[in-house]
């Protein structure tokens, strides 16, 4: 089976400025991938790689086992929403999806009967005049419309509402149960959480976390005990992320077994927390990650 | 039908959140065997949550032998947890309704409610009661 | 894409079909009386509405610094600034389809209306071209049909500068810049060269027009040797001074006697249309490779 995306040694520089570096990613086929990261962490910058909207600096990327963007054919097969959905504003709904049935050989008629048997739009009315949610709804149903693989979408639910936000992912969610493949990056955990099951965590830039969600869950504990400072942990245990109060340590770990150290109380973490401890541990300096990487 | 409910921020893993709200179903008797749970797509339209993650929740129950899934069809019941106990379900509902009452009437709060049911709970258990 | 491309500039081609129109029917409608005036009096003194209507010549020099500024730069540059770029570039059609055929529309927009106009204005202006000077460099631009070449030029140059800088109203305002220069530069530097100009021996102090676009005039002595400071020369030998009465006449009359003439290197009215198409060829040919660049740079342009 092919990968949805597959990326080696990618990097991409605006002028002196490395966006993203050294990134190695393979996301399988059929997954709800959750992009995490601060802002500048690099999302948007992976997101337009893979759809093709820009050039790697460095390294190789490959979406559905092709270059992305290297065609008709290439553009055929993955849909893309961008941030806060672009479209064009002087043009009604209506024209947004005889736009969509001209550039796009495969079609798909129904996604137009059904944008308006659920949000109940004017067709005549034209794209600027519509409400975020609106808008997100129209952006995803014209990316859906082409009838992609895969579908890229960036910040979709950013500037909504939370009822148009879970309508949002109501939608998507049914498409993902037909088996395509999905992409999206969000600030939302409690979203990320709900929706996906493949998560990748960016910060200055690079991975630091990617994988399946129950497997990395399944590997990594929190341990609270007695403070101990400074900490050594058994060989198969990576600090991931440790906290020193003047009585007490909390520590993420990755491990490869059972933790069975009896002065630890171990505890399992949920994708919200475990994403955070990522995401910290590359802004503070004293609790630097000390191992980054996917799972077998 | 069940409706399902997801709440992300409760601390407990969606999957398990499904199967156990089919559980509670099987034993107050809103599923019965034979009852179809929705599809897939049905759920994740419903409550906007990773599909996998449904798949997930109806494998765990599957593998309790308490649903069955027919390809191409759905996901039935096959088991029941509700038991001979369901008859009594009417008269202990009414008798701690009754009693809730009286807890009111005394002044308890929710909390305070929660707090002494737990309580008891606990002593039952280790008086080997429940 | 053509129906996203038609879509997007049908406003625009609706605007700029009906001013087209409308300078037709105004320039139309005054012809014949104009030729009548011209045929009647000789003159090439205009009065009234004629001076109005004249100066839609000098609009038709402006016309395509305006295509490019308003039709060429926003083309990719107004896109990127709403983003809208990030929409059309995910769409199941590649980046310089895209472009192509944007520019394909919006060119021929452009050339079938800027053509319109200079052809009804070089039909209006006859009567007076053929009394005055169409070669010179005040009327060139805006008859035949450079016209189309220049405009053809500016958009694929407003283009362009509108996918390099990706701002709409920088690229505006560097397109009008750039197009006003090298318009300027090929007119001062290019077009003389173009073709071979004609030397014509002429009578020093001749104040008759020639009808043609003059280059330069020197003034030599019998000898062909060039000569300085002929005037004073001239009245010291024939003993003419300001008071002399009719003193031009006079000066005249005494160069001839000294064999003194002028040299001028001129294109005469018979290059005219030979200039125009070597000038439209050239611009037209710009226009094709700011294109091409285009098209090479969009594939790797970010969005």
């Amino acid at each position: 089976m092919t990968d949805a995306i597959e990326a080696t040694g990618l990097g991409k520089r605006y002028g002196r400025r490395w966006a993203l570096r050294n990134t190695s990613l393979r996301v399988p086929e059929g997954r709800v991938v959750g992009l995490v990261g601060s802002n500048g962490a690099g999302k948007t910058t992976l997101l337009h790689l893979s759809v093709g909207l820009l050039d790697p600096s460095e390294g190789h990327i490959t979406v559905l086992g092709d270059r992305p963007g290297s065609g008709a054919r290439q553009l055929a097969r993955v849909g893309f929403v961008a941030q806060d959905a672009p479209l064009y504003n002087r043009m009604s709904v209506n024209e947004h999806f005889r736009m969509g049935v001209r550039l796009n050989p495969h079609w798909d008629a129904t996604v137009e009967v059904d944008l308006h048997d659920r949000l109940d739009l004017d067709p005549r009315q034209r794209a600027g005049a519509l409400s975020g949610g609106q808008r997100a709804q129209l952006a995803l149903a014209l990316a859906i419309g082409k009838r992609p693989e895969l579908l890229v979408l960036d910040e979709p639910v950013a500037s909504l509402d939370p009822l148009a936000r879970r309508e949002f992912m109501q939608s998507l969610m049914s498409l993902a149960a037909d088996g395509l493949s999905v992409v999206l990056s969000s600030h939302l955990l409690s979203d990320i959480e709900r929706v996906c099951d493949y998560v990748i965590v960016l910060a200055h830039g690079e991975v630091r976390l990617a994988g399946d969600v129950d497997a990395l869950l399944a590997e990594h504990r929190v341990l609270t005990g007695p403070r101990r400072d400074p900490l050594r942990l058994p060989a198969g245990q990576t600090i991931i992320r440790e906290r020193h109060t003047d009585r007490q340590s909390t520590v993420v770990v990755r491990t490869t077994g059972e933790v069975l150290d009896p002065s630890w109380t171990v505890s399992e973490l949920g994708l919200e927390e475990l994403v955070l401890a990522y995401m910290e541990s590359a802004t503070t300096p004293t609790t630097r990650l000390r191992s980054v990487g996917s799972p077998p | 039908m069940i409706e399902f409910r997801v709440e992300t921020t409760s601390g407990i893993a969606p999957y398990r959140q499904i199967a156990e709200q089919v559980r509670h179903g099987l034993r107050l008797g809103i599923l019965d065997v034979g009852d179809q749970l929705p599809t897939v797509k049905e759920v994740v339209a419903m409550v906007a949550i990773n599909p996998n993650t449904v798949s997930k929740a109806y494998r765990e129950l599957e593998l309790e032998g308490l649903v069955e899934g027919r390809a191409g069809i759905g996901t039935f019941v096959t088991r029941t947890l509700a038991g001979p106990s369901l008859a009594a379900h009417g008269e202990l509902r009414r008798t701690l309704l009754a009693w809730l009452e009286s807890a009111r009437r005394a002044g308890l709060d929710d909390a305070s409610i929660d707090a002494l049911v737990e309580h008891a709970f606990h002593d039952a258990r280790q008086d080997g009661v429940a | 894409m053509t129906w996203l491309a038609w879509r997007q500039f049908r406003l625009q081609a609706l605007i700029a079909a009906s001013a087209a129109v409308g300078v037709l029917i105004a320039l139309a409608a005054s012809r014949n009386h104009l030729a009548d005036i011209y045929s009647a009096t000789g003159t090439h003194e205009l009065t009234g509405v004629y001076v109005w209507l004249r100066l839609l010549g000098t609009v038709l020099i402006g016309v395509p610094a305006a295509i490019g500024a308003f039709w060429g730069a926003p083309l990719v540059a107004a896109e990127i600034e709403a983003h809208t770029n990030q929409l059309a570039w995910t769409q199941s059609v590649t980046r310089r389809r895209w472009l192509g055929t944007k520019l394909a529309i919006t060119a021929l927009v452009a050339a079938v209306t800027v053509g319109l106009f200079t052809a009804a204005f070089t039909r209006w202006a006859a009567p007076i071209d053929a009394l005055g000077n169409r070669v010179g460099t005040a009327n060139f631009g805006q008859r035949g049909i450079v016209p189309i070449g220049y405009a053809l030029f500016a958009l694929a140059l407003g283009a362009l500068l509108g996918l390099v800088i990706r701002r709409t109203l920088p690229s505006i305002a560097a397109t009008v810049v750039v197009f006003i220069a090298v318009r300027m530069a090929f007119q001062q530097l290019v077009r003389p060269r173009l073709i071979a100009p004609v030397e014509m021996s002429t009578p020093t102090f001749d104040h008759g027009s020639l009808g043609g676009w003059i280059l330069s005039t020197r003034t030599v002595d019998v000898n062909g040797r060039m000569i300085d400071g002929f005037e004073n020369e001239i009245a010291t030998i024939c003993k003419i001074t300001r008071a002399t009465p009719d003193y031009e006449r006079a000066i005249d009359a005494c160069a001839r006697g000294l064999g003194v003439h002028d040299i001028t290197r001129m294109h005469p009215p018979d290059h005219f249309w030979t200039l125009q198409y070597y000038e439209f060829g050239i611009f037209v040919a710009l226009a094709a490779a700011l294109a091409a660049a285009s098209f090479h740079i969009i594939r790797r342009s970010p969005a």
